[in-house]
């Protein structure tokens, strides 16, 4: 049984059965459980039976089938979610929502390094980066991931033609403002490496990719995250300055996570990464497993709640210098 | 025709002469060694003897072609002196003396001395010192002391140890105490000597402990071992009862137990770090020691502590005559040993050290390749040694009065990473250390206070220590001003600091009484592991800290036992002993008894039974099956019990000959408050207190050791097998159902052969075979979810987490050779481990192999991958003796 709840958004559960390795991995619709009853409690009383989606059957690699409810947890709520299959059995996990932390402040650091101008597109690079602050309540252990997302103006469609074919067929761009970057510099803030013990650090071992940290080390206290971005692009095709075009936004997210959501990532890392997963992986130390809250043994019920700040680019790329388009064929 | 009747005739003569043998001799009072030479000459037959058979003796012959049996009765007729022929080989002894009853006029006298070895005086432990008439005997202790109360008459001594020639006195008149002291020759060439004395025959037939073994240096440089590296811990594996743990390591697991109750001593120290090199070689340098007393069944009332065995580890003292030394070099380590008098006849030192050399090739190598690379690149370090060193002087003011001082300093270290500089641009470090070791140190005086009262007191400092450090360090510059630095520091250390007064008495009141009693007050220091961070991003700084507290623990002891010689038949040797552990405002008390009971059934057959009970205050949590500098040892606190185990046994031993013991002994033992690692601990934060880690078990053990066993002679050897059931049950563990224990190996067979051909060569043959360790070997797997804010997307087939070691591993053989080759300065030393090379199975992990089929688009099939870890390997090492 697997969720991921979300404070502010409805429950959606998914329920997998397990199978015999030797046997081979069944496609993935196959070992979806889709006759089953889940059961949502919230602070210890019933609240509603979830509701199977199948999704997409003509195409497996798109939406995948849910069980879906109406229900929407907030903070400190207590869920409860208890499944039951005729064949498989029964699953039971339960959770406590978490109270989102909010950013206090988020000075930018962003600096255009170059561009390089196409015959019909600005493309400039730039460097980001986020010096993100937040305090920890510092009542409990917490434990929190970082996101960075990024929402672009919608294109509009132009005149601006950019080839014209042999066959004289013509090819029009529409304008747009478009930021995109690759990924976190996770090595540029030393949180997201906490978890690293000193062995790990001599087999070299990396906490890139890997965004979960607790507050061990900032029980209690304000702490600037360092979010830097790598590859971060600036395309642009705006001769006409249209305004709604400047509106990049770069979007960070401080999701505060339940402590099972932690251990789950924490485990992955381990498995995938740690040295306790490569010595156990090669006889040289007990296996460990990946963690799961689920009464079965597989699966992770995670809770979590987001506070968001947005960026807004336009201030940033509005006066950047602009190189007029040139069509050719 | 012709042809076959001459063939046939060869053949009757050599038989004939296999059989017997026509020699002529003519000699009048003339010394006995003459003749010899002169018979051998005949009869291409060796003489063997003990030198003080023939000390005085003088024949008168006249033999014309007669029969060899009847030249030998008519020569020794009259002197004491019997013969046996075997093969090429005469062997020679002294008729024993027949058993006299004395008459006993109530009063006993006391002979004691030492016993100590020609030419360097360096004193013999158990040797055993016996009244030729009475069948009364000694052993000597860890000073070379023995004492043997006898009825007032006459009597004959015969001294014996392994490596030594018996020495038998003439007979004499026991009137008064006095003091004999000894000095016993070693073997130099078999051709010389009869060997008559063998110590765990002996520790067999005699005693009344069970599964008692000493290992001399000499069975240990003749066991062969991976590269080559003679080894303490892995020469006691080939013992029944005793699992090695992961192939090639020097991993000890005790019927059943686990790797931190075994008690390693040096000189009667515990130590605690005893491996190097994540347990390929254990810490005890061979060169400086003399030899090994192990226990596993019966504990001596003066041990505790640990709950399997016990290993004292016994140094040399130096010659107290003339300087000697050795030095060897090898495929993985070099060491050097030198010992002598610093004033003849009463100081002497031993000096020992033994290091790694990978360093001396790994260093130049990485210079190169820093010289060779870029100036952009980033520069390596790597550096990886371990060393040995072991020193001690010893005194001796007078016969009763004797002092040493000892130390040993032992310590891995590796260091590993990286630099990166741009002048004016950047500048990057990120740099490991581990560092791990002991120190030890011991002063000791022993005293003779009376023949019958012998006291050894010392003083030590045991130091346990291990230290990780990693520190990144980078700095972005614009010309010379620092405009960015992120800086990380982690370090995690682990001690114990031990500080112990110690006595130990033996007493001798009677001759059917051997006392000990003592004790010992430590002051110890732990450090569990301490994790500390601390971190810089430009301006902001934070630290971080487990805060794990120092603890200090006040240990006594107190002990007293008695080896009591009831009747010729039945033997009792029984003791107590106390202990109070007072740590983190509690204190725990220990109460161990100790019995075991040696009854002799018939001549050559004895029967023994036991209990013992043992205490652990201290405990070793690894979180692999290597020997790590992450591995923590930890004391009991208020939260946890110290461990304890119960233990009975019974055994059965037949000894056909002096050097010869078959042996079957069972056990079962009962495990009480054992200490291990929770389930998913290493989910915990990387601050959290080292105690919320633990959870609290028990487990059994049970089992029977065989064992055949030759000691003496040209081919000595022994073959074992041990049957063993281990479990364990823990209610933070494996959802609180019992589980096997993973060095459950069920059934294990050693054959061990030695063979000395002759002066120039030795060969060495172990052969292991025993079911394979258990492993936990997941068979179902479950789908990872979508989760948004990692590199992990979710949709990986990750296994369920089964029962505690479930699958239990393919049989494990391996066979291992050495040869010896004696040169006139030393000796060279061929090695081949795993000699027919099975790749022995280590683990089994989940892995997919690759497979074409037009049925299955994934072309992905999933198999339980074999793990194998070492082939064969041969090594050479070569020894100066100087």
């Amino acid at each position: 049984m697997n969720s991921l709840l979300t404070s502010g958004e409805p429950v959606e559960v998914s329920l997998t059965h397990t199978w015999r390795f030797s046997a081979g991995k069944p496609d993935n619709r196959d070992i979806n459980v889709a006759d089953a009853d889940i059961e949502v409690y919230a602070n210890g009383r019933f609240i509603e039976n979830l509701v199977y989606d199948p999704g997409d059957a003509d195409d497996k690699n798109s939406r995948q089938p849910v069980y879906r409810g109406q229900f929407v947890p907030s903070p400190d709520d207590q869920i409860e979610l208890r499944a039951h299959h005729p064949s498989y059995g029964e699953a039971f996990a339960s959770v406590v929502m978490p109270r989102p932390v909010p950013i206090t402040k988020v000075t930018p650091d962003i600096e255009f390094t170059n561009c390089l101008p196409s015959s019909y597109i600005n493309t400039y690079t730039l460097k980001t980066g986020f010096i993100t602050e937040f305090t920890d309540p510092g009542e409990t252990d917490n434990y929190y991931t970082v996101e960075v997302s990024v929402k672009n103006p919608k294109p509009i469609p132009s005149d601006v033609l950019v080839t014209i074919w042999p066959d004289n067929t013509q090819k029009y761009v529409d304008y747009t403002g478009n930021y995109q970057f690759d990924r976190i510099d996770f090595e540029r803030e030393p949180i997201f490496s906490e978890h690293l013990s000193n062995i790990d650090h001599l087999l070299d071992s990396s906490a890139w990719g890997y965004s979960f940290f607790s507050d061990q080390q900032i029980n209690g206290k304000s702490y600037p995250l360092q979010i830097h971005l790598i590859d971060c692009l600036y395309y642009v095709l705006n001769p006409k300055h249209i305004e709604s075009l400047y509106h990049s936004e770069i979007i960070i997210s401080l999701g505060s996570i339940s402590a099972d959501y932690y251990k789950y990532m924490l485990s992955m890392w381990k498995v995938n990464s740690g040295f306790e997963g490569e010595l156990g992986n090669n006889g040289l130390a007990d296996p460990i497993f990946i963690y799961s809250n689920v009464s079965t043994g597989a699966g992770i019920v995670a809770a979590r709640s987001v506070s968001k700040y947005t960026v807004d680019l336009s201030d940033y790329v509005r006066d950047l210098p602009y190189q007029d388009f040139n069509p050719t064929k | 025709m012709k042809r076959f009747t001459l063939f046939a005739s060869l053949c009757l003569a050599a038989g004939g002469s296999l059989v017997a043998q026509n020699v002529s001799v003519k000699a009048k009072n003339r010394p006995a060694a003459t003749v010899f030479a002169e018979i051998m000459r005949q009869t291409d037959k060796n003489f063997i003897y003990s030198s003080s058979l023939l000390k005085g003796v003088k024949v008168s012959i006249t033999a014309k072609n007669e029969p060899l049996p009847t030249v030998l009765d008519r020569m020794f007729d009259g002197t004491g002196i019997t013969y046996r022929i075997r093969g090429n080989n005469i062997m020679l002894q002294g008729r024993p003396a027949t058993k006299q009853t004395r008459k006993s006029s109530g009063r006993h006298v006391t002979i004691s001395g030492y016993v100590r070895e020609t030419g360097s005086q360096e004193c013999i432990i158990g040797a055993s010192v016996r009244d030729v008439a009475g069948h009364d005997a000694a052993t000597t202790n860890n000073a070379g002391f023995y004492s043997l109360t006898l009825p007032v008459g006459k009597t004959s001594l015969s001294v014996s140890a392994p490596g030594y020639e018996t020495f038998t006195t003439e007979s004499f008149d026991a009137g008064r105490n006095i003091t004999y002291n000894f000095s016993l020759t070693t073997i130099k060439d078999l051709e010389e000597v009869t060997i008559t004395a063998s110590k765990n025959n002996s520790l067999a037939m005699d005693a009344a402990e069970a599964g008692r073994y000493n290992l001399s240096q000499k069975a240990i440089l003749n066991t062969p071992v991976i590269f080559g590296e003679s080894d303490v811990i892995k020469s006691l594996q080939l013992q029944p009862g005793i699992s090695a743990g992961t192939e090639g390591m020097a991993g000890m697991y005790v019927h059943g137990g686990n790797s931190d109750e075994n008690m390693y001593m040096l000189d009667n120290i515990p130590l605690y770090q005893v491996n190097h090199f994540a347990g390929l070689f254990s810490a005890f340098n061979v060169e400086a020691l003399k030899n090994v007393d192990f226990y596993k069944n019966s504990f001596p009332a003066k041990y505790d502590g640990r709950l399997s065995s016990y290993v004292d580890v016994h140094t040399k003292d130096g010659s107290l005559e003339e300087h000697h030394g050795s030095a060897r070099l090898g495929l993985t380590s070099g060491a050097f040993n030198i010992d002598g008098p610093i004033r003849r006849g009463t100081t002497s030192y031993s000096v020992a050290l033994r290091r790694s050399w990978y360093d001396v090739l790994t260093a130049p190598a990485i210079a190169i390749i820093n010289a060779c690379s870029d100036k952009e690149d980033d520069k390596l370090d790597f550096r990886y040694a371990f060393t040995d060193f072991n020193a001690k002087v010893s005194h001796r003011f007078s016969d009763r009065s004797s002092a040493s001082l000892m130390f040993y300093y032992g310590e891995d270290f590796l260091k590993g990473g990286s630099t990166w500089h741009i002048p004016e641009r950047f500048k990057d470090k990120d740099i490991q250390k581990a560092r791990w070791g002991n120190i030890l140190a011991k002063a000791g005086w022993n005293y003779q206070f009376s023949p019958t009262f012998f006291g050894e007191f010392s003083a030590a400092y045991s130091h346990y220590a291990s230290h990780m450090e990693s520190v990144i360090d980078n700095r972005e510059y614009t010309g010379s001003e620092l405009t960015k630095r992120y800086y990380s520091k982690t370090t995690n250390d682990n001690n114990i600091n031990d500080w112990t007064l110690r006595a130990d008495l033996n007493w001798r009141p009677s001759a059917e009484h051997q006392a000990i009693l003592g004790g010992a007050a430590t002051i110890h220091s732990f450090l569990p592991f301490r994790t500390s961070r601390s971190m810089q991003n430009d301006d902001v700084a934070a630290d971080a800290s487990n805060f794990t507290p120092s603890y200090h623990a006040v240990e006594a002891d107190a002990y007293i036992g008695d080896d009591w010689r009831m009747t010729d038949r039945l033997r009792v040797n029984a003791g107590m002993h106390l202990s109070l552990f007072s740590i983190d405002s509690k204190t725990f008390y220990g109460i161990s008894p100790r019995a075991s009971v040696r009854y002799r059934v018939a001549p050559g057959w004895v029967a023994k039974g036991g209990y013992s009970r043992t205490t652990q205050y201290v405990h070793q949590l690894c979180d692999s099956y290597l020997s790590l500098p992450t591995d923590q040892w930890v004391p009991v606190t208020k939260d946890f019990k110290p461990q304890t185990a119960d233990k009975v046994f019974a055994g059965a031993y037949y000894s056909p000959a002096p050097s010869w013991t078959i042996s079957v002994e069972g056990f079962y033992k009962w495990m009480h408050n054992l200490i291990d690692y929770k389930d998913e601990y290493y989910l915990m934060p990387p601050y959290a207190t080292w105690s919320d880690k633990l959870v609290s078990g028990s487990g059994t053990a049970k089992g029977l050791d065989f064992k055949i066993e030759r000691e003496a002679g040209r081919f000595t050897g022994h073959v074992a097998y041990s049957l063993l059931w281990a479990d364990r049950t823990f209610a933070e563990k494996n959802h609180g159902l019992r589980f096997p224990a993973k060095y459950d190996n069920r059934h294990k067979i050693n054959i061990m052969a030695n063979w000395k051909i002759n002066s120039r060569w030795e060969i060495n043959a172990a052969w292991t075979g025993m079911s394979g360790n258990l492993i936990t070997l997941p068979v179902n797997s479950w789908e990872t979810p979508v989760l948004p804010g990692s590199t992990w997307d979710g949709g990986d087939e990750v296994p369920l987490p089964e029962t505690l070691n479930n699958y239990r591993l393919p049989f494990y053989h391996r066979l291992d050779l050495s040869a010896t080759r004696h040169t006139k300065h030393g000796y060279w030393t061929f090695s081949l481990y795993n000699a027919y090379c099975n790749m022995n199975v280590i683990a089994v992990r989940r892995d997919y192999k690759y497979v074409y089929s037009p049925y299955d688009a994934s072309h992905v099939k999933p198999v339980f991958q074999k793990i194998h870890l070492l082939p064969i390997i041969p090594s050479v090492s070569y020894t100066w003796l100087f």
